[in-house]
């Protein structure tokens, strides 16, 4: 039978640490005065005039920070940007992981780690490699099976290698026009609109959050469940199961926001718009989103990707 | 936490007297807190000991000893449901399932009118209700060994998956078993473990929908039980006893007669359709619709101009071939191709042919029309672009392979499967941007939908390719060969296959939302039409299916199969049949 606790999983409740200084902070990759280089132009976009670009440009972002409450970091991500040649024109590649470990589990930086990994190494591997091994020969593998092959992979390796440990894993993958999502947990993909309003693309697996849904706590009880952190699927935990898997079109000017719940579970959508709206460069707005966590108390790793197609 | 063991009572040294000894491990530390435990225990196997029911093992003694306890029950010949669901590969009886549920109602209703304390079992699951050799049902695991479970687990009582929503906000009372009763009988009628989906989604799993036998009376008394809101549920397990008693006595389940499954379908005699009309052979193809008149071609060579209306004859416009694929119109011509290897342009009003475009094959595919140019492929390997007005070739491009799929302009591109189970995206001018390879014939045509080209192939797959390189977002396997053109509507993709089945899958992710099975191949390519699907098939009937269930709602019996698609013009369904007819069904 199967036992309540290996599905459901309890993440560590928020350790009750005073709020340290701005010292006690540590953000990765951009240092700060990078961050006042590319404050944005009064007219909201980056300087100079943006050049005429034949293929859509990928521009990605990425901030993290252990936050203000904890020790160590469990959060993990990867990215890569690239081009490939098929039929003779290059299409563009990305693979965009982020992971968040399950504190109060043994191991949870460890789970992360792996289910990005893993994943990163799945997709490389029978993608990414033999696409760029054979040009112009497209890889008889679909999208959406080789991301659920990988996701599961990653599962494996997860209750293998650290046995016990659970994860969430948002990962998307871009090729030529298609978007596709691959989740697990309360990691979350949000579009971002022109106008810089969200639109989530995954939806959590977690117990709160599906009360709210089916109208038994308010949106306000659930943020201030003591459950919320409890997820009913997470990778490394339970039986197998199927990811959300999902393909969308996306085109020029598009913009994609992975982020962990040391972002969206401590400041709002409206914040984080608020960020983004006011930054034209989305490096800019990944520090400034995390720099915003962290100044409400920073309770959780916080981790945010960033992916603009250009105009 | 502990083991159940079969012992022998020794106090009856000349029979043979069976009991179960449960042995809970006391794993605290604390000499406080284990004590605690122990005297939690011994209370609660007080109150057990007192409770005499025949669906309640009764309980003979208990004791404890260091670190153990122990307690000694009636042993009871059977199984569990778990045991039960995991050992049986079809669903449960529904009739089985309602007795055993109405058992569980009396001893509920028992347990709830204890006194001075009404007890709520809180933990009602397969795994903890026995079916005894009599086929009679007992309550096992009272709440008793949770005392043992160490830490501040002990604060989530009940099994996730049947426990109900106020639990999370540290409610419980007697209507919490009621759910939990209720989502067990979920369990056993669709066989799909709760503890395995997302927790709360009974709604989206409704029974009838994965176990069309169960009564919808049945269904309807699960989902009162199931409600979120406590008050909304039954007001007590003897209501609900009452509303399951009086679901089985209309479907007259409860005279214990075998549960027949429902006719589903209506008879073909109450289709009927408005008018048919015979031509001399075979319809293989797809009709057209255009300005109250339905156009479709025979095997007979020849292609008809009828009224929708009454199926009236207007005229019809012989080639020395036969005619396969669905005409197209434009600006008052109408466009069709023929196994006499030629590509007509024909009058709409007068039938007199304008033009006529000769290929070096039969044309079996179906013209499609747009930038003044007819596109259209033929067995002589080639994708043909004619000029609309004039009928001459403006270029044709090789695709290796004869051409059978209807190509689909979308933007500057061209789509269209070959024989040799090559897609090639064409540009404008005929040439290739992207080609793709399926393992066998892509007879089917391409649909097109948010940058995504779907397609059907002989070698039973459908796929999902970007549209503007052809990399393979997602593909579905059915048993065997596609040769359907795919439908989308909503959020949901509709196909045929040769493996009989008419298949409805989630456009997003490949998931099969259902599939209905037919007498035969399925060649013939669905449509969606309002909240229904229409779709025939070589067994000779068209299929009316509930779009989001894939339930049969009719089927119309013609005499012969039918291979080609139907149209709706008007809130009339048009199709063809290898009986020589072509049948109107107002819908």
């Amino acid at each position: 039978m199967l036992s309540f606790f290996k599905r459901i999983i309890h993440r560590n409740p928020i350790k009750n640490r005073p709020l340290s200084t701005q010292d006690g902070m540590r953000t990765v990759p951009a240092p700060s005065d990078r961050i006042t280089s590319l404050t944005p132009s009064p007219a909201g976009g980056l300087t100079p005039a943006k050049p005429h670009l034949e293929i859509p440009q990928i521009l990605v972002a990425v901030a993290q920070s252990v936050g203000m409450q904890r020790d160590k970091n469990e959060d993990s991500i990867f990215t890569l940007t690239a081009t490939l040649l098929s039929n003779d024109k290059t299409t563009n590649f990305g693979l965009y992981i982020m992971a968040d470990g399950m504190g109060g589990y043994e191991h949870g930086e460890l789970a992360s780690n792996l289910a990005v990994t893993k994943l990163a190494e799945y997709v490389i591997d029978n993608f990414y490699l033999p696409s760029i091994l054979s040009p112009n020969h497209n890889p008889d593998i679909s999208i959406q099976g080789l991301m659920h092959d990988g996701v599961m992979n990653a599962h494996r390796a997860i209750k293998q290698e650290a046995l016990g440990s659970g994860t969430t894993l948002t990962s998307a993958l871009l090729l030529g026009e298609q978007l596709t999502i691959c989740h697990v947990g309360d990691s979350r993909a949000y579009s971002i609109l022109p106008d810089g309003q969200l639109e989530l693309l995954t939806h959590d697996h977690s117990l709160v959050k599906r009360l709210e849904e089916i109208g038994q706590l308010t949106a306000d009880e659930a943020s201030n469940h003591p459950k919320r952190n409890l997820l009913y699927r997470a990778l490394g935990q339970g039986e197998a199961f199927d990811p959300d898997i999902a393909s969308m079109q996306v085109v020029e000017g598009y913009r994609l926001l992975l982020c962990t719940d040391g972002l969206w579970g401590v400041i709002s959508e409206s914040q984080i718009s608020d960020i983004i709206r006011s930054s034209g460069d989305p490096q800019v707005a990944c520090q400034l989103l995390v720099e915003a966590a962290n100044a409400a108390g920073g309770p959780d790793n916080i981790s945010a990707i960033m992916v603009c197609l250009s105009d | 936490m502990g083991a159940v063991y079969s012992a022998r009572d020794l106090h009856f040294p000349n029979v043979v007297k069976r009991v179960a000894v449960k042995e809970m491990i006391n794993l605290a530390r604390d000499p406080v807190l284990r004590d605690t435990i122990t005297r939690n225990f011994e209370r609660e196997a007080d109150i057990l000991a007192t409770l005499s029911h025949p669906s309640i093992p009764r309980i003979y003694d208990y004791f404890t000893q260091d670190d153990r306890s122990y307690l000694i029950l009636e042993f009871i010949d059977g199984k569990d449901l778990e045991e039960i669901l995991n050992e049986t590969e079809d669903f449960l009886d529904e009739t089985q399932v309602l007795n055993w549920a109405i058992e569980l109602c009396d001893v509920i209703s028992f347990l709830h009118n204890n006194k001075p304390e009404p007890i709520i079992f809180r933990d009602i699951k397969p795994s903890n209700i026995m079916i005894n050799d009599q086929n009679h049902v007992l309550l096992v695991d009272f709440g008793i060994a949770k005392t043992f479970q160490p830490g501040q687990k002990g604060t989530m009582i009940g099994t996730e998956g049947y426990s109900p929503p106020e639990q999370y906000k540290g409610e419980s009372s007697q209507r919490a078993d009621i759910y939990s009763l209720a989502a067990t009988l979920h369990h056993l009628l669709t066989r799909r473990d709760p503890r395995l989906e997302p927790p709360f989604s009974f709604e989206e799993r409704k029974i009838r929908s994965i176990n069309p036998a169960i009564s919808s009376e049945l269904e309807a008394v699960i989902y009162t039980a199931l409600s979120y809101e406590p008050e909304k549920r039954y007001s007590s397990i003897e209501v609900m006893k009452e509303a399951l008693l009086a679901s089985a006595k209309k479907t007259g389940l409860l005279h214990k007669l075998p549960a027949a499954v429902k006719p589903l379908s209506r008879d073909s005699a109450e289709i009927s359709p408005v008018w048919k009309f015979e031509c001399e052979d075979e319809i293989r193809g797809t009709p057209t619709y255009s300005n109250g008149t339905i156009f479709v071609g025979a095997y007979d060579n020849n292609l008809y101009s009828l009224i929708a209306t009454t199926g009236k004859f207007n005229w019809k416009f012989a080639t020395e071939g036969g005619i396969v694929s669905r005409p197209a119109i434009y600006e008052g011509n109408i466009y069709v191709g023929s196994e006499d290897q030629r590509l007509y342009c024909i009058n709409l009003r007068s039938g007199q042919e304008i033009w006529s475009y000769y290929s070096n094959g039969p044309i079996r595919s179906s013209p499609f029309i747009a930038e003044g140019h007819v596109f259209v492929g033929s067995d002589d390997a080639f994708l043909h672009a004619v000029n609309a007005l004039s009928g001459r070739r403006a270029w044709r491009a090789d695709a290796g392979a004869p051409v059978r799929s209807t190509p689909l302009l979308v933007g500057d591109y061209i789509y269209f499967g070959t024989e040799e189970g090559d897609l090639f995206c064409v540009d404008l001018r005929g040439e290739a941007k992207w080609r793709f390879k399926a393992k066998r014939a892509l007879t089917s045509s391409p649909v097109y939908s948010n940058g995504m080209i779907y397609i059907g192939s002989v070698d039973t797959l459908l796929y999902a390719l970007d549209a503007k390189s052809g990399y393979i977002i997602w593909r579905f396997r059915m048993t065997k060969a596609s040769i359907s053109t795919p439908f989308i509507a909503d959020s949901y993709i509709f196909t045929g296959s040769v493996d009989s089945h008419i298949y409805c899958i989630d456009i997003h992710n490949a998931r099969e939302i259902w599939n209905f099975a037919t007498g035969n191949q399925v060649t013939s390519s669905p449509i969606a039409y309002q909240d229904s699907v229409y779709c025939g098939s070589v067994d000779g009937a068209m299929y009316c299916l509930e779009f989001r269930t894939g339930r049969l709602r009719w089927k119309y019996q013609t005499g012969g199969p039918i291979t080609g698609t139907a149209v709706i013009a008007n809130g009339v369904l048009y199709f063809g049949s290898n009986d020589h007819k072509i049948y109107a069904i107002v819908l």
